[in-house]
């Protein structure tokens, strides 16, 4: 059985390697908390190229303005059709910044009008719960940004209510950032949220 | 010299034979005139030939106003259930019925499939090479016809099927359906059975599946509890060893006519080893998924030892791919590909159709689905059969009709008579009388 490889998409316009240690936190995270084989390093994989396609789960971060190429959209469409699972959050916590409007641009453009998903779905559930909702980050409780709690998710769906991609402007990357050794200080994993993405991805 | 004893002897010998010459001339002429007018009362043999249409319309004529002896048919076309058996009727009103025909042998039989969409494999016979395939809303396809018949579907086919042959038409429709219940899918979270659930609840499956998580912490999908029994579902997919848990009630469930898929690491569990049709062999890694054989770059873990009773099903060269068996009144299918989601997330065409197909294939040719018999409309699924039981065998031109045999016996009645005449005439002429 093939083992769970957590990637990370590369696109040409933006940075998106900002969030380096969020793979080995999450990648902790799920060893640590369910049986499901992980590998230990998580890989890099060009949107660009069919690379992607080896890895049903992708996550998608940056600061910069989100500009796809016409391989990359294509393939980022396919991809999500086919029953890819896409993690993208806004590294800038701003509904206003650059990477939120041009994300957003080219979201629309590829996939339509996103949809508001409701507290109710299981990807609030499946693993953690989180009756409330997507859990708040510190950026935003700290006012980082644009100063709001982002009380909900936007997504992508396919065949009903199934995410195929999932957009955040809560700031996951910075949230889950962080030096692991500093995780011990934590008086709650605020990476629970990211192995219920990750679960969400390996069942449905 | 003869005595006159003697020669009156002679003359008694002589006039008994006269009397009898009488007699047999007086008999041959009354059996004469009896044929005679039984023919002249006797109505003539008639015939008629071409499609449905003209053949009823002289069986409607033979039934109300004429009412032959002997009826001919031609049939040129496939004639209908009513003309056929209307026709059948005739020798029981005393019309003779002698028949031939055109016709090719076709044979057409619709079975349903386990699919939630209602699909339908249809079963064709004939010595022709080429069966046009039509349902109520037109022509479907074509087949090749071999030797040993031909297998067409799955199918989606509404209302009743026809198979023509030329001017041969058979005609049927599914008599039973079946009723199909929801798939489980056992495994751990993991890409394969996440993707084999996602294609078969896509195809339009109902599936049910737990996917293991963590120790007794299982991701639910469907139905909040599970019995494994055939009253809750057609078919069981185990997918890893997780299942090993499930193991007592998949073989019970096996046994009363479940059906079975083993794939991955599924395989390994050991106590499904007696269930399933081979062993798990070495895996052989993943290549590259070429479009017209997708499955030929998914990494393969080959069946060996097959089991006496298995059938292999697919190949890769000398490797069995999958195969199947029953087991008591169910059906085990093993798969020896590993991470067919590969073929779904990287293969090229339409590799997403194309894995749902697959798939969902695989869960029909296992699937437990009881069968309820509908009412069928009379058809035609054998025409030349059907003809054939309805009126016996065609006629080959020897039987046809008795008024050559008439004939003969009025000549020979005749022959008889002027025989007996000149005979009587002669003896008395001999006698020396006028």
């Amino acid at each position: 059985m093939s083992e769970f490889v957590f990637a990370t998409a590369i696109y040409q316009s933006g940075d998106w390697e900002s969030a380096q240690k969020l793979p080995s936190n999450l990648i902790d995270s799920v060893a640590r908390y369910t049986s499901i084989q992980v590998r230990p390093t998580g890989v890099n994989v060009s949107l660009a190229n069919g690379e992607i396609f080896n890895y049903p789960f992708v996550w998608f971060t940056g600061h910069l303005p989100v500009r796809f190429t016409d391989r990359e959209r294509a393939n980022l469409k396919l991809y999500v059709e086919r029953g890819g699972f896409v993690m993208m959050d806004d590294h800038n916590h701003d509904i206003d910044g650059v990477y939120h409007k041009t994300a957003m641009e080219e979201l629309v453009r590829t996939f339509g009008p996103l949809k508001t998903v409701p507290k109710s779905h299981s990807i609030y559930n499946c693993f953690f719960n989180f009756n409330d909702g997507p859990p708040a980050t510190s950026h935003e409780l700290n006012g980082w940004g644009d100063n709001l709690v982002h009380k909900e998710l936007q997504a992508v769906m396919t065949a009903g209510d199934r995410i195929g991609l999932l957009y955040s402007s809560k700031d996951y990357s910075s949230e889950w950032d962080f030096e692991p050794e500093s995780k011990k200080f934590m008086s709650v994993d605020p990476t629970r949220f990211g192995v219920n993405l990750i679960v969400y991805a390996l069942t449905r | 010299m003869r005595s006159p004893a003697e020669l009156a002897a002679r003359r008694r010998i002589r006039r008994g034979m006269e009397w009898a010459l009488r007699a047999a001339l007086l008999i041959a002429l009354v059996l004469s005139i009896r044929e005679a007018l039984t023919t002249m009362r006797e109505l003539p043999s008639l015939g008629a030939r071409g499609g449905d249409g003209s053949v009823r319309a002289a069986l409607r004529d033979w039934s109300t106003v004429s009412s032959p002896r002997e009826a001919h048919l031609q049939f040129d076309s496939t004639p209908s259930p009513t003309t056929r058996d209307w026709a059948a009727a005739l020798p029981g009103a005393g019309t003779s019925l002698y028949w031939n025909s055109t016709l090719v042998p076709v044979g057409l039989s619709v079975e349903p499939i386990a699919d939630p969409k209602g699909a339908s494999r249809l079963s064709i016979a004939s010595p022709t090479t080429r069966i046009a395939l039509a349902d109520s809303l037109g022509l479907m396809d074509s087949v090749s016809v071999r030797r040993v018949g031909a297998s067409v579907g799955p199918l989606f086919v509404r209302g009743a099927i026809r198979a023509s042959a030329g001017a041969t038409r058979a005609i049927a429709s599914r008599t039973d359906s079946l009723v199909v219940r929801p798939v489980l899918v056992l495994g751990r979270a993991g890409w394969e059975p996440k993707f084999v659930a996602a294609a078969l609840e896509e195809y339009g499956w109902k599936v049910d599946a737990r996917f293991a998580v963590s120790p007794g912490n299982d991701v639910v999908q469907g139905s909040p509890s599970i019995a494994v029994d055939t009253s809750r579902y057609s078919a069981v997919i185990v997918t890893d060893t997780s299942a090993s848990r499930y193991a007592a009630a998949i073989e019970q469930y096996v046994r009363k006519g479940g059906g079975l898929i083993v794939t991955g690491e599924g395989a390994s569990i050991g106590s499904l080893q007696r269930l399933l049709p081979g062993v798990a062999g070495d895996a052989l890694p993943a290549g590259e998924l070429v479009s017209l054989h997708p499955r030929i770059g998914l990494a393969l873990r080959p069946i060996v030892r097959l089991n006496p009773d298995a059938v292999p099903l697919e190949m890769r060269g000398p490797r069995i791919a999958t195969a199947a068996r029953r087991v008591s009144n169910g059906r085990v299918l093993e798969i020896g590909y590993l991470d067919t989601w590969r073929w779904r997330m990287s293969g090229a065409g339409d590799p997403v159709e194309d894995h749902r197909a697959w798939w969902s294939s695989a869960v029909s040719s296992v699937a437990y689905a009881p069968r309820i018999s509908v009412e069928s409309a009379n058809e035609s699924e054998a025409p030349l059969a059907g003809l054939v039981a309805a009126l016996g065998p065609p006629s080959t031109g020897d039987d046809r009709g008795s008024g050559e045999g008439k004939a003969k016996l009025v000549l020979a009645l005749f022959i008889i008579a002027v025989s007996a005449l000149v005979l009587e005439t002669a003896s008395r002429r001999l006698d020396g009388k006028p």
